[in-house]
Order: structure tokens, then C-alpha cells, then sequence
């Protein structure tokens, strides 16, 4: 599963049409996810679904060589810290671990309009760290699953 | 008699699936096919969740909006119940995490032992 | 054995659908489940998230801690992946 594949029809679909669409409609889901049924949980899926995808096809060594799988739990756990720290940030304001409550709405009603409340601020902060670990973890346990090892590669 | 089936069905419908996946994790040998039966279980208790939270005369979970802004005031009879879809979106999520451990502790027993059914795989490990 | 396993099974069912003529009616609006909390959510959801999505409001925000621990499952579950499939291996790079 982590050998490229022959068929150069299957590679030019892939590459051309299909993971930029996924990725595309995982941004899609991410960022619509406050208007319509979609955010972290199920963006996250679905961006690994297409990381998956390529390195199904293209072969690991080929898809994506600079995500490799040793560094992807550095990513996951940097996921679990933007949560945990959008926990923390209330508490320097007075209030409880993941009230948002007390944040100060004047910092961030330039960024968008829509995001009138400090609560919906956080919940998004909180679903760019759900997104960021559960792709990270999906694409590193496909990357272990399919290693292989040098001891029997040799055998 | 017709209106009790009606009401009751998706309910058997997850039991029949619930004891499907019980079959498939106490009949077969094979560790992969216990593996698949827990999936068809956990597909089976989220169906019945989903199931559960149906109201009729409602529609999905999302606040109707104009121009832009929610509409005053909100009518909670007018949604179905979200808990339910909250619980069971963390539930898929977390079947996948025991779905991907479970494939790792048996990539790394056929890795020791080059077998994956029950029986012979307990006789090497009791040798 | 195989019968004992069939037995089992039938028997569970059995009382699966025993059991569930006590559950409420598919799609009844007035079943506890479906009203005093579900209620209150998409009520507070409208007037202090300000965001439609009401599953997502209810997720980060009402179940925050709730979710917070789900993030840490998967996350332990992707290290427990690593740590069971490369200690006592070399690195392959």
C-alpha cells in the first residue's frame, strides 16, 4: 500500500481532480461549519480522507514528502495546545478554564463581521484545534499502519 | 398494530445490526472479523441514537435565518434534538481511535506470530 | 457452541424488542429525551452564541470540557498507534 501505483490515468485523476477537490470541500466544511452542518470533527476527516487518498495511489514517498509520519504527532499535540490554550486564555481575565465569555469582543470585531459574539470567537478557536489534531492523527495512523520496516524489507 | 411498528422499527432495526456485530465479535475466530463485528456494533448504537432523536414536524438543527440574522424569537419545537447528533459525532470519532489501535495491536501480533486466528494463536502463545 | 451462540443471540433480541416497546414513540415530540435540555440548548444558542449551527454551538461550547477530553482520546490514540507499532524498531530513514 505505500508502492506507487502503474496506472498514470489513475495518478492524473488524483492529482488533478480529486485531492484538490477534497481539500477544497474540507476547507469548505471547516470554515462554513458556523452557517451549516459541518466543522472540526468532520473537516478534519475529510482532509485526511484525501491524504489518505494520495498516498494510496501515489505512493507515500511520492504524495507528500514533507509531512513525514514522525512529525505528525508534533502536529496533533500542537492541535490538543491551541484547545487547551483557548481554555486558558479566559482565566488570565478573571473567569473559568474555557469561558469565553470574558474575552474582549473589541479585538476581533474588524477581523469578521459575522463573529458578533466573543463566544462564537472562542468556539472557532476551539474547532482550529480540533481540526488541526484529528487530520494529524488520522494521516499518522495510516502512516504507521502501512511502514515499512528496513528488518523486513531485507527478509 | 401497523402504528406500533411504525413507531418502534429504526429500534429493532439497530437491535437486529447490534446483534449482528455481537455475532461477528463471539462467533468467528479470525481477530479481523471480531474487529469488523465491534464496527457494526458502534455503527449500530449510533443509528439508534440518531434514530432517538427525530421529532416530527422538525427539521435539522440549525437556526433559520434571514438576511443574514437569526430569526426572533427561536422556537425549540421547530429542531430536532441536537444532543443526541453532538454525542454521537464524538462517538465516531472516538470508534475511529479504537479502530485504529485495534489494527495496530494486530499488525504488531502478525508480526510475532504470523497468524491471526484465535485458536492457533493462543496455542503459540501458550508454547 | 455454535448453537449456544445462536441461542444467545436470538435471546438478546428477543428481549430488545420486549424492552423496547417501553421506549417512546419514533419522532414524538414530547418524549423526555427530546424536551427540557435539547429545549434550553437551542434557546441559549440563539440568544448568547449568536451562531446557527446548533450542534456545533452545543460541541465547543456548552460540552467544551466534554469535548476537550475527545481531543485528548484521539490524540492519545494516534500516540498509542506510534508507540505499539515502532518501539523496538530502528528507524527506517
Amino acid at each position: 500500500m505505500t508502492e506507487r501505483h502503474d496506472s498514470i490515468i489513475l495518478h492524473f485523476v488524483v492529482r488533478v481532480f480529486m485531492v484538490p477537490f477534497i481539500v477544497m470541500f474540507g476547507a469548505y466544511v471547516f470554515i462554513h461549519g458556523e452557517l451549516s452542518p459541518g466543522g472540526g470533527f468532520q473537516a478534519g476527516a475529510i482532509v485526511a480522507s484525501a491524504f489518505v487518498l494520495a498516498r494510496l495511489t501515489l505512493g507515500t514517498n511520492h504524495s507528500s514528502p514533507r509531512i513525514q509520519a514522525h512529525y505528525l504527532i508534533w502536529l496533533a499535540s500542537f492541535g490538543v495546545g491551541i484547545y487547551v490554550l483557548a481554555g486558558l486564555i479566559p482565566m488570565f481575565f478573571g473567569a473559568n478554564f474555557l469561558d469565553y465569555n470574558s474575552l474582549p469582543t473589541e479585538w476581533f470585531n474588524d477581523i469578521a463581521e459575522h463573529h458578533r459574539t466573543a463566544r462564537a470567537m472562542g468556539l472557532f478557536i476551539v474547532e482550529v484545534g480540533v481540526f488541526i489534531a484529528v487530520f494529524s492523527v488520522l494521516v499518522t495512523m495510516y502512516d504507521h499502519l502501512t511502514f515499512q520496516h528496513r528488518e523486513e524489507q531485507d527478509d | 398494530m401497523i402504528d406500533e411498528i411504525a413507531a418502534r422499527f429504526p429500534y429493532w432495526a439497530s437491535g437486529l445490526l447490534i446483534a449482528i456485530g455481537l455475532y461477528g465479535m463471539i462467533g468467528k475466530r479470525s481477530l479481523v472479523k471480531k474487529l469488523i463485528g465491534m464496527n457494526i456494533f458502534q455503527s449500530a448504537i449510533i443509528l439508534f441514537f440518531i434514530a432517538g432523536s427525530l421529532r416530527h414536524g422538525a427539521t435539522l438543527p440549525i437556526l433559520l435565518r434571514k438576511d443574514g440574522h437569526i430569526i426572533e424569537p427561536i422556537a425549540p419545537e421547530l429542531y430536532v434534538n441536537p444532543l443526541p447528533h453532538v454525542l454521537m459525532l464524538t462517538a465516531i470519532v472516538v470508534s475511529v481511535a479504537i479502530t485504529g489501535v485495534a489494527l495496530a495491536f494486530l499488525v504488531r501480533i502478525y508480526r510475532e506470530y504470523e497468524d491471526l486466528d484465535e485458536e492457533s494463536l493462543l496455542k503459540k502463545v501458550r508454547q | 457452541m455454535k448453537w449456544l451462540t445462536l441461542a444467545f443471540l436470538i435471546s438478546f433480541l428477543g428481549l430488545f424488542i420486549y424492552v423496547s416497546a417501553d421506549l417512546p414513540d419514533r419522532g414524538d415530540p414530547h418524549a423526555p429525551g427530546n424536551t427540557h435540555l435539547a429545549a434550553e440548548f437551542i434557546e441559549l444558542t440563539g440568544e448568547e452564541i449568536e451562531i446557527p449551527n446548533i450542534v456545533s454551538a452545543i460541541l465547543a461550547d456548552f460540552r467544551a470540557h466534554d469535548t476537550l477530553g475527545e481531543t485528548i482520546v484521539i490524540f492519545t490514540a494516534g500516540l498509542a498507534v506510534l508507540l505499539v507499532l515502532q518501539v523496538g524498531y530502528k528507524r527506517n530513514d
